[in-house]
């Protein structure tokens, strides 16, 4: 059996945690720049703020029921996750991260044990460990378990926890579950899936295996064995490593000049640099993006370059060159920029390295600046030391005017109790 | 810090986004030997015998173990002074006479959880202060029970 753990309205959930008063208010949460919904607590979802929404949109709704708006705080986010994810570990041989705040538990060795108490008891653990409510969907497949987790947290009457073990639970789960909400179907395919009358999971399950396998290729069939209750998707418990690398950002305000544009893409060069070195990887190819606001009244304009480098590299500083080049390659005056990321793909482990005949960059002189460089700032901050490519005052940075307090990684956040 | 890579199925077709959590900062402190040897000294003396990583020490759960200052005088006979850092553990189960911080009636506060008959009393721990009986109704959330106070004793001279 599998178990999916997900964390209700959880960028929501994580305020709420430290600041009690806000508890059962509605809390909403915008994306980097503070410019979409990214999160609703269960009220603010009840007073009709939909995912996605613009907060300049909802000015008026935030005013007549006092809506708590926060900008998005990723330190907190990433650190409350690795609370729930510690605490979900001690309850499974096997636990595979799905995301920041989902992921599946492998109960399979648990035979004897009560599922339903067991779920109730990983429940209560979070909720009493971390401060943060979750939904547990328990079936004997990864799909089924996100069905289970869905309607689990959906009806009253499971309260957050759903075990399907019986057939006729299942059954009654697919019946009531649309096939646009099943795992891995997306908008396209639900469409197809309509148009030849198959409205329910329940129905979806019930196709031959050569039809699914023809509209829904050999992924599709895989789902489709794993609603009825045939596993094919493994727990991964060890992950690949990444094949590309995107670090990107919107600006604060719109930008113009070339210099303010090099200084956010030597920044996302060397974020980029940084990730490489931590899974020990190289990259050969660059790719810069510049983009315009496409939802403002302004030219448009969108261009990308990729640069091919002679040997693999891994450098904050190979990187920050390079991507400049490919940038200056790109720019264009007279535009208001938006948006500007780097892409680095092409990789090779870092320790076995060809050496081209023409090399020049001094590779063991980097690999020790860039050590010192990493401990530095890992003991320091981030970016405590950088290069002086990514600008000292960054004007093009995010807005972020609502943001909590760091209230569990930064000593100087840490909340103050009165005595 | 999560890292995050890409999930794959074995025909590469990719099913997702995996984070994974990376072990939190160790704060270490060196421990010196000294032991006093007849005969030669020991030149062992020199070298660091092993570290002291107060976060072993001082959080036994990691996953529910949180930070928070105080300020104030009520719990001084507690040793819970005016700037102290508190470690809290929320999974710990509030007993007879443990250090609590909680949320009541629109503040943090620290208090001595003590249950009497079948009443519930947040008692100060300074003669200038007043008990508090816990009603129903009150808006009151449990946040942890006190492990630990770091006292600055630089800053705190007498």
């Amino acid at each position: 059996m599998i178990a999916l753990v997900d964390c209700n309205s959880f960028y929501a959930s994580c305020e709420c945690v430290f600041n009690p008063a806000i508890r059962d208010k509605p809390v909403i949460v915008l994306s980097n720049n503070d410019g979409c919904t990214i999160a609703r607590s269960q009220q603010a979802k009840d007073v009709g703020v939909k995912m996605g929404d613009p907060a300049f949109m909802l000015k008026d709704l935030i005013k007549k029921h006092s809506i708590k708006v926060f900008s998005s705080n990723y330190t907190l986010y990433g650190d409350m996750s690795r609370r729930v994810m510690q605490t979900l570990a001690g309850f499974t041989p096997n636990l595979e991260v799905y995301s920041i705040d989902e992921s599946f538990l492998d109960l399979g060795h648990f035979y004897k044990k009560d599922l339903h108490q067991y779920a109730w008891q990983i429940k209560n653990t979070v909720q009493e460990w971390t401060g943060i409510p979750v939904g547990i969907g328990v079936a004997k497949t990864k799909t089924l378990a996100k069905i289970a987790n869905r309607i689990a947290k959906k009806s009253p009457k499971a309260k957050g926890v759903l075990v399907l073990q019986e057939q006729r639970h299942i059954e009654a789960a697919l019946k009531r579950t649309e096939v646009g909400d099943v795992w891995g179907i997306g908008r396209q395919h639900s469409k197809l899936l309509q148009k030849h009358g198959i409205t329910t999971a329940y129905e979806l399950a019930q196709q031959h295996d050569a039809w699914v396998k023809k509209h829904l290729t050999i992924v599709g069939l895989r789902m489709v064995k794993e609603l009825r209750g045939e596993p094919c998707l493994e727990l991964e418990e060890v992950a690949p490593k990444k094949q590309n690398i995107c670090t990107s950002r919107s600006f604060g305000s719109p930008v113009t000049k070339l210099q303010e544009l090099e200084e956010a893409t030597a920044t996302y060069a060397s974020k980029c640099a940084y990730k490489l070195r931590k899974q020990g990887s190289c990259a050969s190819a660059v790719t810069v993006f510049v983009m315009t606001n496409r939802f403002a009244n302004t030219p448009q304009y969108y261009n990308s370059k990729t640069i091919h480098v002679p040997n693999p590299v891994n450098s904050d500083l190979h990187l920050i060159q390079y991507a400049n080049m490919a940038l200056r390659s790109i720019y264009e005056e007279g535009y208001s920029y938006k948006k500007c990321g780097v892409i680095v793909s092409d990789f090779m482990p870092e320790d076995n390295l060809q050496l081209g005949l023409f090399d020049v960059a001094d590779t063991g002189k980097h690999k020790d600046l860039m050590k010192a460089l990493d401990n530095l700032n890992s003991r320091y901050g981030m970016a405590t030391v950088k290069a002086a490519a990514q600008g000292i005052k960054n004007n093009w940075t995010l807005k972020r005017e609502r943001l909590s307090p760091c209230y569990t990684t930064r000593l100087s956040d840490v909340l103050v109790a009165r005595l | 810090m999560l890292k995050e890579t890409v999930l794959q199925n074995r025909d590469r077709s990719v099913f997702g986004k995996a984070f994974f959590v990376d072990g939190h900062e160790d704060l270490e402190l060196p421990l010196f030997g000294s032991k006093i040897a007849a005969g030669f000294p020991s030149p062992a003396t020199d070298y660091i015998e092993e570290t002291i990583n107060l976060n072993r020490h001082l959080i036994k759960n990691p996953a529910s173990t949180f930070f928070i200052r105080v300020m104030g005088e009520s719990m001084q006979d507690a040793y819970i002074r005016n700037t102290d850092l508190l470690v809290i553990d929320k999974s710990l189960k509030a007993r007879d006479g443990s250090a609590v911080v909680c949320w009541l009636e629109g503040e943090f506060t620290v208090k001595t959880y003590k249950p009497a008959g079948n009443k519930l009393y947040l008692l100060p721990a300074n003669p200038k202060y007043k008990a508090i009986e816990l009603t129903e109704g009150m808006d009151f959330v449990f946040m942890g029970v006190v492990t630990y106070s770091i006292h600055d004793c630089l800053k705190n001279q007498l």
